[in-house]
């Protein structure tokens, strides 16, 4: 009988660490989870703005004009680039990769091959207009311009900063951290009881011919 | 009075119990950090639409155009409803709060006194969060303009990721399970090798196979390079053929290999090629790579899965064997449903080949355990040899009607809707609507979820009064049936639906027509005894799924995803009616002599 409580608390602290690692690993999966929505979004909202740059340009494609020869295409990215402080820099660039108007921190000679590789797999595989990566420290979301007659002609690049991403996110897992020590204290007490409970049961006279 | 044993047993079930309850908590409580975290971040998507809309007014009047004059409103939030779907209606008003212009579906209410709502704030009216803003020009305000969002769109994308986060809490309590009852057998029976031994590892090798479930055809149909031979419905298919075809040709042969090197050593050797192969997947550019890279994790899963069920089978006695195989598909199953949710978020967060390089680490993870688990397990070895595999056990399957019935009225049917169903037409169509990787593993695991929850219903039912030729005759037709909802309306929710018939379908076949196999394998003598027929089917199962699935990838390359559902679904429906006539026919006899 002696073993057997034993067992029961060798099993108690062994099954209080898997629970505390389990709830360790819903906690990371949970930040996790957090920071791709978050960059989904946030590629979203980009959208909306270089979105509005395109179809200002396409305006300018539809009387004739080529892309390069648009004289105020820094004036529409700015308009642009104003609906959302935070956004860093925008570009547009030709189907070769070549930056034609830039403001802000966006390259101005060519766009990095992150984002021209994005922009070549929505182009040639036709998979929607948009598209949104991460790499380097920076969120990257873009969408083609088409021409006047529907053809992708170049494509609109707003660059993003991550590092507010980052804040957010170290302060949900600042949030998530304290909800999980609370939740894994409960349940090691929790274990605790139902340990001293189960050893409380041998008492019983019947459990003592066991 | 307790036993000891029991008295474990309790005390673990309280504890795993204590476990799913605080997961519980966490799970609620992250949703409230989310929804508190988020909500500003969506909203600043609805402010920027409303900004964009007022630049885009005053821009127009800018040029001379008057408030009243501006034309082409309607066709102009039209064009913006394409880009931003939550947007409902624009309102452009004068300062006495007459509408001008209105564009998208404004409501009638629309001129009502309730739509009054002070500049640069919002209110919800009606379903529509509107929002005002002022038209200025030279800093003077000359109208408004009231933009109306669908008020439940945020509120749907917070639903949908705590639906996400249900799935992981769900993942945690799975993995959590496994956990325990590893570390609870190591210490309870630490002196005498079980059938939980190989539990773990098994697990955590299965849940590394899985994790690319969710976007494996997504993953090679990016690879396709222009001017490729196939069509790209076919090339995409081509990696699971090959998976497929590796596994039926290997299978037969495992229960030999197991026989000559040991349980341990082939799920070492199977751990080896795995993990070969998703190092080669990290860095995989066409679909050549990727298909023979499939075939070597085929070869894998072929020799570790069949390595486990020889293990798990050599230690149950006959009368166990229903409990032993339903324990091996209880671990699959566990494992495939983690890591196929798994996978859906790791790779929205990291991307596609980091999810293979997190196979490669869980592989080498099972490895590890296995080398420290089942280490002795070996030398205590019961039980004959498994019977060496022929091609004339295969014909011997093939003269046996009623395991021919059973072939190819349930357990090839039920391969070919997890080969050309759940894991090539479900990814590729919920894709194709724009669905991310997580929402696509969350449909399937919602298949596997099923399986879990109602394989131990079924095998309880299985051995009560229900007769199992029965029941995994209803699966199969569950199964074939359920198809019909996705190929008359493919939405992410008829997909769910369907998924999920299809899984209680099949929890009602897999683990009983595995003991149906070998009883009426043995009830054909020894020389076509278990080994032979199980050998047999999983040659003739795996083989039967591949040819599914090419039928399936060539009705999509001649038509579309929703035809080869629909044809999937027939051929489905009619191999259950078919069986279960079959074995009424069985019954009708032996009851009549």
């Amino acid at each position: 009988m002696g073993e057997c409580v034993r067992d029961v608390g060798r099993l108690a602290i062994a099954l209080a660490l898997v629970g505390v690692v389990t709830i360790a690993g819903l906690t990371g999966l949970a930040v996790l989870k957090f920071s791709a929505f978050l960059a989904t979004s946030v590629g979203e909202r980009l959208e909306i703005v270089a979105n509005t740059a395109a179809t200002d340009l396409e305006s300018t494609i539809d009387l004739g004009l080529s892309l390069d020869a648009v004289a105020n295409g820094e004036v529409i990215l700015e308009r642009a680039r104003s609906h959302d402080p935070a956004i860093s820099g925008i570009a547009v660039f030709d189907l070769e990769g070549q930056v034609l108007h830039a403001v802000g921190d966006a390259p101005t000679v060519a766009v990095d091959p992150e984002t021209y590789d994005a922009f070549r797999v929505v182009v040639l595989e036709d998979v929607g207009e948009a598209w949104s990566v991460e790499a380097e420290g920076r969120v990257r979301s873009g969408v083609v311009v088409a021409g006047s007659f529907g053809q992708p002609v170049a494509g609109v690049v707003a660059y993003y900063p991550v590092t507010e991403m980052r804040a957010q996110v170290s302060a949900i897992a600042d949030a998530l951290l304290l909800d999980a020590a609370r939740v894994g204290l409960l349940l090691v007490l929790a274990i605790v009881v139902v340990y001293l409970l189960f050893r409380r049961g041998p008492a019983d006279p019947e459990s003592d011919l066991t | 009075m307790s036993h000891p044993r029991t008295s474990h047993n309790r005390f673990i079930a309280a504890v795993i119990g204590l476990l799913a309850a605080a997961l519980a908590l966490l799970g609620v409580l992250i949703v409230q950090d989310f929804n508190r975290a988020l909500e500003p971040e969506l909203q600043r998507r609805s402010e920027l639409i409303g900004t964009t809309v007022q630049d885009d007014v005053e821009r127009a009047l800018e040029v001379g155009i008057p408030l009243h004059a501006l034309v082409g409103t309607e066709a102009y939030v039209d064009a913006l409803t394409n880009d931003f779907p939550e947007l409902e209606f624009v309102l452009v008003r004068d300062l006495d709060g007459t509408v001008l212009h209105a564009g998208g579906n404004a409501p009638d209410a629309g001129l009502d006194e309730r739509f009054w709502v002070p500049p640069n704030e919002s209110r919800e009216i009606a379903g529509s969060l509107v929002t005002r803003y002022g038209v200025d020009i030279s800093e003077s305000r000359i109208g408004m303009i009231d933009i109306g969002v669908d008020a439940g769109s945020v509120r749907s994308r917070l639903e949908d990721l705590a639906l996400d986060l249900a799935v992981i809490v769900l993942v945690a309590l799975v993995v959590g399970y496994e956990l325990a009852l590893s570390v609870s057998t190591r210490i309870a029976r630490r002196s005498r090798p079980g059938l939980l031994d190989i539990r773990l590892v098994l697990f955590v090798f299965v849940v590394a196979e899985e994790l690319n479930k969710p976007f494996l055809p997504q993953f090679t149909l990016e690879a396709i390079e222009p001017g490729a031979v196939f069509d790209p419905a076919v090339a995409v298919s081509l990696p699971i053929m090959a998976y497929l075809l590796t596994l039926g040709l290997i299978s037969p042969f495992a229960g030999r290999l197991t026989a000559s090197l040991g349980e341990r050593r082939l799920v070492l050797l199977g751990f080896a090629i795995a993990a070969l192969s998703h190092l080669g997947m990290v860095f995989a550019e066409s679909v050549t790579q990727i298909t023979l890279l499939r075939a070597s994790s085929g070869v894998a899963y072929g020799v570790v899965t069949v390595a486990s069920v020889e293990y798990l089978i050599e230690r149950g006695s006959s009368s166990d064997r229903m409990r032993a195989m339903t324990t091996f598909v209880a671990i699959v199953i566990g494992g495939t449903f983690a890591g196929t949710a798994l996978g859906g978020v790791f790779a929205d967060r990291f991307g596609f080949r980091s999810v293979f390089a997190i196979s490669l680490v869980l592989v080498t993870t099972a490895a590890i355990l296995a080398w420290h688990l089942i280490s002795a397990a070996r030398a205590r070895r019961q039980g004959p040899a498994p019977v060496a595999f022929s091609a004339k056990d295969v014909a011997s399957v093939l003269r046996r009607p009623r395991l021919l019935a059973l072939l190819a009225g349930v357990t090839v049917p039920m391969n070919v809707v997890l080969a050309a169903f759940l894991w090539y037409l479900v990814p590729l169509t919920l894709a194709a609507a724009g669905n991310s990787t997580a929402v696509i593993g969350r449909t399937l695991m919602l298949y596997y979820l099923a399986v879990l929850v109602a394989g131990p219903l079924v095998a309880r039912l299985g051995v009560g009064r229900v007769a199992t030729p029965i029941i995994v005759g209803l699966g199969g037709l569950i199964s074939g049936l359920a198809l019909f909802i996705p190929a008359a309306e493919a939405t992410a929710l008829s997909f769910s639906l369907a998924v999920v018939l299809v899984g209680l379908g099949h929890a009602a076949i897999r683990g009983p027509q595995l003991s149906l196999a070998i009883e009426l394998g043995e009830t054909h003598g020894a020389s076509a005894g278990r080994g032979a027929s199980l050998a047999a089917m999983r040659l003739l199962e795996r083989l039967g799924s591949l040819v599914g699935l090419v039928v399936a990838a060539l009705v999509v390359a001649a038509t579309d995803l929703a035809t080869a559902i629909a044809v999937l679904a027939v051929a489905i429906s009619l191999a259950g009616v078919a069986y279960l006539g079959s074995v009424v026919r069985v019954r009708r006899r032996v009851r009549d002599e």
